[in-house]
């Protein structure tokens, strides 16, 4: 069946988001530019940039040391005030903030990409499908395992499993699921020994590329096995509100006066109606999920990038922190625009917006 | 994005009854309570912690890495808790050699040791007073009377400290010892020093207890010093450190973790609670504001809103403390700022949409009654139980916040909170090595903490939202 | 005309954090075809309830459910859920609730709704079933371009004929009406009261009407039974109800009820309805009854015929 889109309502979210992005975009870039950072890493991007340019004319190469070195810093300066970064800083700001947006985030102060690049946008690329990996796996497990529960709950609400779960659901929904991890990695890493204590294959790793994904799936098990301990009972709590509250219409009852089966008035008028409510509720446990995701990733050494925020934090590479933040902010931004397509096509009340 | 509450027309007091009169509330209750007991300790203690926890040299007197005590219970072995024989408990024997204008110090310490263990650390510290290089010795004598020479060199005067486990010259004159028993030259320092000379002569070395012996005799160490110094005197302290010490064990710079445990509880209440309790009210009066005036200032405070609920919160705080390493309450405000409006701006909009249509507020607005009157004296007492359980709901949440930073390393340089203790363990290898303790004792505190709260949502949600309890 | 559903003592108790809440409790009537009765009463005696226990809807906290229920000559007592659900519900009886509230599932287009009593109970593929959804469009007069509507996108009044052709879609012979017309605006109340007449003539129809509002079940019904607290207080036919009241509530209803033609003063009547959980003893109606006897305090009144169609529960009347 075919909902059409409402042109309104998605110009309305779409015109909001690039808002949010452009915000969050702006405000890291303003505050690490507290300290002048962004000046430094733009200006020796343009140092770089100048100068591996000149380093591949030969007429620059033949002409002598000190007139090289004028040259070169004769051009940089052009190319700053061509840029504008001689202009004072509420310009040079809106500035930066056009190259963080375009992803022009500048070189890296240590860390290089496995291919050798320092161009921070190289750092952050190569790491983020295994981010991207883990969190939708992940995300795709524990909301459907949240559902499902949650519909037990509804089941039987008052009694004991529902009971169970909903404080289970209060205590995780506060515990990070980082936290889990050190706990499960002491628990299964050390005493049990049954998952390695992280990474993302052995080392040396497998050359059979089924091995190697074998390998890959068995580091994945114990971060996807904490990151769903640490969500799935809150997704339940909120299906189970909103299916309780969903059981309590009259097109619930009028479903089952039509004689329709349990299992399809379970299907068509309890959980399909309580999807929208349910995914609205659910926007904001995502979002923290994904900040929530930066840490998890530390724990266990998966080499996403919130491992990469990590190392950076440790060796000071202020060009990839501060990267790092811009491609979650996009990050956030892409998730809940999924949501809200999802939303759409699930919820025929934003066909009239 | 309509959030799922709904307002009860319930007053502070029938739900501060309700609360304290449920079983998951008492319960909570009582969980803060004893914390925040603890956390008084710690308030109202005299003593410097703070600078002490950051000071390698106030630890030496505790082992690395020890389990708490109580872990004996359970083993059921009698390891060894930390000795120490102070300066005063050692015997003092001080000599003039007549004529060579010579002074000879002895001084003795007798250990009673019936472990099962053997020490982790056997550490000397000793203060000479002298104004010449003296002539120093260190001889360990077991129960059975055999001796065992550790150190025998001229000294500056001053502090020295002597590991015996690690130190150059104790492990040259004991090797030297092993080659003359002809015993196997593998065996570590403390397993010479407390073993029997005959098991060390069959090659295996077994744990010599002072009741081994009949009648039962003490470890004897003793020290003796030599100058010619006019004025000389020397002092010892001598730690034996076990394998276990206190309520909550040490970790690997030797710090009592239970000292971080006492002085973490008030950081982690404070922020978490002001944190939790500002965060929640200024979201709540920007809901009550939008819901209340409607139009214009309505569709601005819901897209502010909206943009703020999409902000990457984490990661710019990450680059803020990245960037400033500012301390826990500059990063407070920080955090209050990010969080200006969220969650508790939408469902406070809608529950005021609900209770604007009320005859009530229709009365207070026909005798007059201004809006911020209105909004502040008849709407906002209102939304107070729902604003409680948020409050409550939330705490936890800003002290496992503190925490995450921490694992990054992001933490507040000086403090120790919970959450840095949480992240040193893991940073330290105590999930790889086992060191179970350093972990899952904050943790337990941490997880307590959020267990309390929880609990009181919970019976404060059965409360204003009766209809989803219902069986 | 023969009997196509009596009562016999039909009671039905909720479980509720308060206790045993007795929604229905204990009544008993017949009713012909092809005629019309209202449940009147106030809002929170019972009248709901009554329908859910006449249609063997039982919510999930439903803690005791007795009594003969005879429809069509069978007793539906006996009968499973299955049986219902193949042989009875939108094939023999149905019911209609308050469309303007939520009685549509908000994420289904209207045809899906409406088809499909079709497809699941008369095995039609979509295309057919659509054909027919179109048909019932047409019973309750609204136009066919509705089927690819949602219900957000319709008026009260045309959600309570989507309701209502639902309702009809397999051709019940009866049909419960709960409050159909309650959240809708004067004209489009008396537009689906006026189908409702019309329906009932083009089909041969028999109704229980539930309403509060006395005056319009007098519209549309030949019987009027009133509601106090989970019994029939007073039943009979609608001139005597009318007319000639015999219960106090009843007396009380007519006089609260505002007439177009007469000047009259309205009244309202004193205290409010009791807590179905803990109703008081003797006579429900005692603590608001101006003729109240020490006897009504003690004593449940039992029916008693006052003419040949009318009974009432009032020990006023048993002792004449």
């Amino acid at each position: 069946m075919f909902v059409g889109f409402s042109k309104k309502y998605f110009a309305k979210r779409i015109s909001l988001l690039a808002i949010t992005l452009i915000v969050a975009t702006y405000l890291t870039v303003v505050i690490a530019n507290g300290g002048g950072l962004v000046d430094q890493i733009l200006a020796s991007q343009i140092r770089f940039d100048v100068s591996s340019t000149l380093s591949r004319d030969p007429s620059f190469n033949r002409l002598p040391e000190e007139e090289r070195e004028k040259m070169l810093e004769q051009r940089i300066n052009l190319a700053i005030q061509a840029k504008g970064l001689d202009k004072p800083f509420i310009v040079r700001s809106f500035i930066y903030l056009v190259d963080a947006l375009t992803l022009r985030l500048g070189q890296a102060l240590v860390i290089k990409s496995n291919t050798g690049s320092r161009a921070v946008v190289d750092i952050i690329m190569e790491r983020l499908p295994a981010t991207v990996a883990l969190f939708t796996t992940a995300t795709i497990i524990y909301s459907v395992l949240g559902i499902l529960v949650g519909l037990v709950m509804a089941r039987k609400p008052g009694g004991l499993f529902d009971r169970f779960m909903t404080m289970l659901a209060v205590v995780t929904g506060v515990i990070p699921p980082w936290f889990f991890a050190i706990i499960f990695l002491l628990l299964f890493a050390f005493y049990i020994r049954l998952f390695p204590f992280g990474g993302f294959v052995s080392v040396p790793s497998p050359t059979d590329p089924l091995l190697y994904a074998l390998d890959v799936m068995y580091h994945m098990v114990l971060p996807l096995i904490t990151w769903i301990i640490a969500s799935f009972p809150f997704w339940a709590y909120i299906t189970r509100n909103i299916v309780i509250q969903t059981i309590g219409e009259d097109f619930v009852t009028m479903a089952k006066a039509k004689g329709l089966s349990e299992g399809m008035v379970l299907r068509k008028y309890v959980l399909r109606p309580s999807m929208p409510p349910i995914i609205t509720n659910v926007a904001l446990a995502l979002i923290a999920s994904w900040q929530g995701a930066i840490i998890t990733e530390v724990v266990f050494g998966w080499p996403g990038i919130g491992n990469l925020l990590n190392l950076a934090i440790l060796s000071t590479d202020a060009p990839v922190v501060i990267g790092a933040a811009v491609v979650y902010a996009y990050l956030l931004v892409a998730t809940v625009l999924i949501l809200d397509i999802i939303y759409g096509v699930l919820d025929p009340r934003v066909k009239v917006g | 994005m309509g959030d799922f509450v709904s307002s009860a027309p319930v007053g502070l007091k029938s739900v501060a009854y309700e609360v304290s009169h449920s079983k998951s509330g008492l319960a909570g209750i009582i969980i803060l309570a004893s914390i925040l007991l603890i956390s008084m300790v710690a308030v109202f203690s005299p003593e410097n912690i703070i600078e002490k926890w950051n000071d390698p040299q106030a630890w030496l007197d505790k082992p690395r890495l020890a389990a708490p005590e109580w872990v004996t219970i359970f083993t059921g072995q009698n390891s060894l808790k930390t000795v120490i024989i102070k300066q005063e408990d050692f015997r003092k024997d001080v000599q003039k050699v007549a004529g060579l204008n010579t002074t000879k110090i002895e001084l003795r310490a007798r250990i009673t040791y019936n472990y099962d263990t053997i020490p982790t650390e056997v550490n000397l510290n000793l203060e000479i007073i002298s104004e010449t290089r003296s002539l120093l010795t260190v001889r360990w004598v077991r129960p059975d009377g055999s001796s065992v020479l550790l150190l025998r060199e001229a000294v500056e005067a001053g502090q020295k400290s002597v590991f015996t486990y690690r130190d150059r010259t104790v492990f040259e004159n004991v090797q030297a010892y092993l080659q003359k028993l002809a015993a196997p030259s593998t065996l570590s320092v403390g397993e010479v020093l407390f073993s029997s000379e005959d098991s060390l002569l069959k090659g295996t070395a077994k744990l010599l207890k002072s009741s081994d012996v009949k009648p039962s005799r003490p470890y004897e160490l003793v020290v003796e010093g030599v100058s010619e110094s006019k004025f000389f005197d020397v002092n010892a302290q001598l730690n034996l450190l076990g394998s276990v010490y206190g309520l909550c064990g040490t970790d690997n710079m030797r710090r009592d973790i239970f000292v971080g445990i006492v002085w973490g509880a008030p950081i982690a209440l404070a922020f978490g609670l002001v944190a939790a309790l500002v965060v929640t009210l200024v979201q709540a009066v920007f809901g009550a504001i939008s819901g209340f005036y409607g139009s214009r200032v309505d569709e601005i405070i819901q897209r502010v809103t909206d943009i703020y609920l999409v902000l990457p919160f984490l990661s710019l705080l990450i680059t803020i403390q990245f960037i400033y390493k500012t301390t826990i309450w500059t990063l407070l405000i920080a955090v209050i700022a990010l969080s200006l409006f969220g969650g508790v701006t939408k469902s406070v909009r809608s529950m005021a949409l609900q209770i604007r249509e009320e005859p009530y507020i229709e009365a207070a607005k026909s005798y007059g009654a201004s809006r911020p009157r209105i909004l502040f004296l008849y709407i906002l007492p209102r939304l107070l139980p729902y604003t409680f359980a948020n409050i409550t709901v939330s705490v936890p949440a800003y002290v496992f916040l503190e925490a995450s930073l921490s694992i990054l390393g992001l933490g507040d340089p000086a403090l120790p909170t919970w959450g840095k203790i949480i992240s040193e363990a893991f940073s330290g290898g105590a999930a790889y090595y086992g060191y179970w303790w350093w972990i899952l004792i904050p943790s337990i505190f941490i997880v307590l903490v959020s267990t309390a709260f929880a609990l009181l949502w919970y019976s404060l949600d059965k409360v204003l939202n009766p209809r989803l309890r219902e069986e | 005309m023969s009997v196509l559903l009596s009562l016999k003592g039909l009671t039905l108790y909720y479980r509720t954090r308060r206790g045993v809440v007795k929604a229905v409790d204990g009544v008993s009537f017949d009713l012909k075809e092809g005629s019309c009765l209202s449940l009147v009463g106030e809002s929170g005696c019972g009248k709901s309830s009554m329908a859910y226990a006449i249609m063997r809807l039982l919510p999930r906290n439903t803690h005791t459910y007795c009594g003969e229920l005879i429809f069509d000559g069978k007793n539906l007592m006996d009968l499973t859920e299955n049986d219902l659900r193949r042989d009875f519900w939108l094939k023999k009886m149905a019911m209609v609730f308050q469309g303007a509230m939520n009685s549509l599932n908000p994420v289904l287009n209207i045809g899906e709704q409406l088809a499909e009593p079709f497809t699941i109970h008369l095995g039609l593929d979509k295309l057919e079933a659509l054909k027919r959804a179109a048909e019932l469009l047409e019973l309750v007069r609204l136009p066919n371009s509705l089927l690819d509507k949602y219900p957000h996108e319709l008026s009260g009044g045309m959600k309570q004929r989507v309701v209502i052709a639902t309702a009809l879609s397999l051709r019940p012979k009866f049909l419960i009406l709960d409050e159909p017309t309650s959240a809708l605006d004067v004209i489009t109340q008396a537009n689906i009261i006026n189908l409702l007449k019309r329906l009932q003539e083009e089909l041969n129809l028999t109704y229980i009407f539930i309403t509060h509002d006395l005056g319009l079940s007098s519209e549309l019904s030949d019987y009027i039974a009133v509601m106090y607290a989970g019994k029939v207080v007073e039943l009979g036919d609608i001139v005597s109800i009318l007319t000639a009241p015999k219960h106090p509530y009843t007396q009380k209803l007519l006089a609260a009820t505002p007439k177009l033609l007469e000047d009259a003063k309205l009244e309202f009547i004193p205290g409010s309805p009791p807590d179905l959980a803990y109703p008081p003893p003797g006579c429900r109606f005692h603590p608001r009854c101006p003729y109240v006897m020490d006897v009504c305090k003690v004593r449940e009144p039992e029916p008693v015929k006052v003419s040949s169609e009318h009974y009432v529960s009032c020990l006023l009347w048993e002792r004449v």
